[in-house]
């Protein structure tokens, strides 16, 4: 009974994903088909660990089988996240509540939410390597899996490993302990050589942003506060705007005291012991730079190799969830009334994640159609087979064709400029002309957002600012509007 | 310092004094339970500081638990 109500409530958080209109958002593209047969054979650094699954897989899916984005995106991305964070915290908790908190959490729905979904997989994994961390047996086995984790995200393996190494600190540390872990470290190493290498030879976006954080921008990223990160809450859940930070929601502290009631139960095994540490470790270091002691977190990234990775402090929600997955169930499995309290909390559950069960969640939970005229626009530029730049402002939009051939340049980028207005006066300027043509700039485009994600004023869709800028580059004498593609305005330069 | 983080330091030195692990537990769950209303009525300040003080009893109870459990060894 438990276990019905339990996928009952997964079934309708992730209901918006059965869908045959694309989930793109957030972080997660859409791709033509034109843009998958781009798509390299080996391993290409742009897509860093995610290269082969991403790359290869959708390569073979898309172009060779002939499956459309749309059903490729939840046949191998969403549904295998759903299963796999089920599965895999179900062999860490052993329980059904924990795989209800693992993997329907405000942290979890707000990386699918925002399309993360490599972060995704590695974080629907870390029960299960975990546990096979804990466990120091079958070395090979482990080893493939952690390698698994790793080209999905090293980060949130490195968190993994990183607890384990704890709880060998709980139970003894030994010298087999940590060759167990080394081999396993050093397996996942050489099935990731694929990025690794190409990595430490190039001067990729990743390289250059980890060298350009700094102590500022760690405080800017620092989003959640400690009663957000020990109760479980994301700071931006349910919107998921960036940036945009909520009040606390009180409810979920209950989650927290149901988590640590488990230390009153008996008996206090090492293990409740410890996973009592991961809550509050992670819970402290998940808020970053805000108080209490926010200091330690600035340290920590200044003198700690490798902890710059770490300048988004929300991966260490990672530690909280994996222990109130085992502490909240291990809690109600004490009392004399398990199922009786079992559903009380499966309803209080439901109760503080309302919004997903509501279907208000925003992000991949909102499912679009791509709008036809994007459709047009991709035919247009792919029937021109001279090589030319496209400039879309104030950048391009999610559904907007850009390929070898014909790259798509963001005026944020080109101008230097970050607001719409700024952008718009560089190409008022006597030089604009000239620039974008030396760029070999063939068409301006301003996107029709159909997704809310250009236009904005406070963070929010604004109509007028898009009529706006459609307005005043409609104006510009030396650019010609080109055919019909309804909301988006495409400009050839006339050089 | 305000009166809040006072009353915190000798609640926290009568429950080291009792040398009772348990009562910490105790003391964080009721803190946690207090900041419930209190974040409901938006007294942020007070509200924010006890849960502060729950997550610094619930590492008091581990340190005595573990204390306890390397004697034992």
């Amino acid at each position: 009974m438990i276990f019905i109500a339990v996928l009952i409530v997964i079934a309708l958080v992730f209901s918006p994903w059965a869908t045959f209109a694309t989930l793109s958002s957030g972080d997660w593209p859409f791709l033509f088909v034109e843009n998958i047969k781009e798509f390299s054979w080996i391993p290409e650094i742009r897509y860093l660990w995610l290269a082969p699954y991403y790359q290869i897989v959708t390569k073979i899916v898309v172009q060779y089988l002939r499956v459309p984005w749309e059903i490729t995106e939840k046949l191998f991305w969403f549904l295998p996240f759903v299963l796999l964070s089920l599965w895999s915290s179900y062999r860490l908790t052993k329980s059904a509540l924990g795989s209800l908190i693992y993997t329907t959490n405000t942290y979890a729905l707000m990386i699918v939410g925002g399309g993360q979904l490599g972060v995704a997989f590695a974080y629907a994994l870390a029960p299960l390597v975990l546990k096979f961390l804990m466990e120091t047996k079958k070395i090979m086995l482990t080893g493939l899996i952690v390698a698994l984790q790793v080209s999905f995200d090293p980060r949130i393996t490195a968190l993994t490993v990183i607890a384990a190494l704890i709880y060998y600190g709980f139970i003894g540390v030994t010298l087999r302990k940590l060759f167990f872990v080394g081999i396993c470290v050093g397996i996942a190493g050489i099935f990731n050589l694929y990025w690794i290498v190409p990595l430490l030879n190039s001067h990729a976006p990743i390289a250059q942003q980890l060298g350009e954080t700094t102590i500022a921008s760690i405080k800017f990223l620092s989003f959640a506060t400690f009663e957000q990160t020990i109760s479980l809450v994301h700071p931006n859940w349910p919107e998921n705007i960036f940036g945009k930070i909520y009040f606390m929601q009180p409810e979920f502290l209950v989650v927290a005291i149901l988590a640590f009631s488990s230390l009153i139960f008996k008996p206090k095994t090492t293990k409740v012991l410890y996973f009592a540490v991961i809550a509050l470790i992670g819970a402290f270091l998940a808020k970053g730079a805000n108080p209490p002691f926010g200091e330690v977190y600035i340290w920590l990234f200044t003198y700690v190799p490798g902890f710059s990775l770490f300048r988004d402090p929300s991966k260490f929600y990672l530690y909280p969830v994996l222990a109130f997955s085992v502490l909240i169930p291990f809690a109600i499995q004490s009392t004399k009334k398990i199922r009786f309290f079992s559903l009380l909390f499966i309803l209080f559950w439901s109760f503080t994640i309302r919004e997903a069960l509501l279907g208000q969640l925003s992000g991949t939970f909102k499912p679009t159609t791509v709008p036809h005229e994007y459709v047009r626009l991709k035919d247009f530029l792919v029937s021109q087979q001279e090589p030319f730049q496209t400039l879309w402002i104030p950048e391009r939009q999610r559904f907007g064709f850009a390929s070898k051939l014909h790259p798509a340049v963001d005026a944020r980028l080109l101008t230097g400029e970050s607001s719409i207005s700024g952008i718009l006066a560089w190409i008022n300027s006597k030089d604009a002309q000239r620039e974008l043509s030396s760029r070999n700039i063939k068409y301006i485009v301003v996107g029709y957002d159909s997704r809310g994600e250009l236009f904005l004023t406070d963070r929010k869709y604004d109509e007028t600012v898009y009529d706006e800028t459609l307005d005043q580059v409609t104006k510009i004498s030396w650019l010609h509007k080109e055919g019909e593609f309804g909301k988006i305005g495409v400009f050839e330069v006339v050089h | 310092m305000k009166p809040q983080d006072i009353a915190f330091i000798i609640v926290v030195m009568v429950l080291i004094a009792l040398r009772r692990p348990n009562y910490f537990i105790y003391a964080g769950l009721s803190c946690l339970a207090l900041a419930i209303p209190l974040f409901t009525l938006w007294v942020f300040f007070t509200a924010q500081h006890l849960v502060w003080y729950a997550g610094f009893f619930f590492l008091l109870f581990i340190l005595f638990s573990l204390r306890r459990q390397h004697k034992v060894q």
